[in-house]
């Protein structure tokens, strides 16, 4: 018995390698069997490798930021960009379903930012990323994706970006990484965020540690709290040592006219 | 739901191919779903009868194989010439 669809084998239409005469309400229809061997994200990855080429010519370096809703990215974000815009030229393209109110949000910290409305759509995809693109200005040397919030989705869309970055906030609970893992196990920096909730929660930091490593040993693993200030120093060094962003300054005035069309 | 997203792909990219080929129909399209790859595999069963509604993969039955990786692949494509 065949176990897709519970036909005896022998008279299985797909039988493997099958080139048999299907009798269809007294008509003779031959079937063949086309080998294809393709991968099904294809499409998004042909636009993933058109954005990565296009930030390579750019000398851009393209960050991910994915998590759940509500965990805490526009506020860290905010932070973080708004500090490290007085060193770099930089902008973010923020993704929600609706409203402009994450990028208003960015604005009042005087961060260049990009709202992308998906509306029905879970996560942002590569061919949205480079269609917004042609809004930001062109001497760009940092541009921050804050991805919609969801802990799943995001993580199956290749952006073209050089490193990901997945947030998981302590009131979600320790065991998150194990339940949604394609995240953390994709993800180049893991921050734990509202890390001033850790008393309060009775939160238990070596069992999210320890469930974290099961599934990424190596990514750094960064404590933050905007209440307090925490970690956001540690994270800035850690982004621009994964991106060399040091050597490769902005240079005032350099502008360049290249387009992704 | 991604799965949609990621159905409709897979219904063109098909169309495509039986174009090229010059079949008439698809009676069965074999994809494999990796645990890692983010992709639910009742999310996406239910998807794609949605996705190949009208098209030449409306009468297709999708034969799904499950690893614990990230690969999300078609592999083969089963069709029909009157
Ligand atoms: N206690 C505490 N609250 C925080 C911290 N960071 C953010 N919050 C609060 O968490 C809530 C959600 O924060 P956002 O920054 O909007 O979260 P988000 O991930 O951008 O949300 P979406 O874009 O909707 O997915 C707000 O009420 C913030 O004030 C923190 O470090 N500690
Ligand atoms: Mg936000
Ligand atoms: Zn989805």
């Amino acid at each position: 018995m065949c176990k897709d669809c519970g036909c005896s084998t022998a008279t299985h239409p797909l039988f493997p390698g099958s080139q048999q005469k299907l009798k269809i309400s007294g008509t003779i229809k031959s079937t063949r069997k086309i080998s294809i061997e393709e991968s099904l994200f294809q499409k998004n990855q042909n636009n993933a490798s058109e954005n990565r080429q296009f930030f390579a010519t750019e000398k851009l370096k393209v960050i991910n930021v994915m998590s759940s809703p509500g965990s805490g990215k526009t506020t860290l974000l905010s932070k973080l960009l708004g500090e490290m815009k007085e060193h770099y030229s930089l902008a973010v393209l923020v993704g929600d379903q609706e409203t402009t109110i994450d990028a208003d949000r960015y604005a009042k910290q005087g961060v260049l930012a990009k709202q992308i409305n998906t509306h029905a759509a879970c996560h942002l995809d590569a061919k949205r990323i480079r269609e917004n693109l042609v809004d930001l200005p062109n001497h760009l040397q940092l541009l921050v994706i804050e991805n919609v919030g969801n802990l799943v989705c995001p993580a199956v869309f290749d952006l073209g970006e050089e490193l990901k970055i997945a947030l998981l906030s302590t009131p979600e609970g320790e065991e998150k990484p194990l339940k949604y893992p394609v995240l953390f196990h994709d993800a180049d920096v893991i921050v734990l965020s509202k890390c001033d909730l850790i008393e309060v929660l009775n939160y238990d930091l070596d069992l999210v540690t320890k469930n974290i490593r099961s599934l990424n040993p190596s990514a750094p693993l960064i404590l933050c709290s905007t209440k307090s200030g925490l970690g956001i120093s540690e994270l800035k060094e850690t982004l621009e040592k994964s991106l060399s962003l040091k050597e490769n300054a902005y240079v005032p005035g350099h502008t360049s006219n290249a387009h992704i069309n | 739901m991604h799965e949609l997203t990621l159905a409709i792909d897979l219904v063109d990219r098909a169309t495509e191919i039986l174009k090229q080929e010059g079949a008439t129909e698809a009676t069965s399209l074999s994809i494999t779903i990796g645990k890692l790859s983010g992709v639910d595999r009742s999310c996406f069963e239910f998807a794609f009868p949605e996705a190949a509604k009208g098209t030449k993969l409306e009468k297709a039955h999708l034969i799904i194989t499950e690893t614990d990786d990230h690969t999300f692949q078609f592999h083969s494509l089963e069709v029909t010439n009157v």
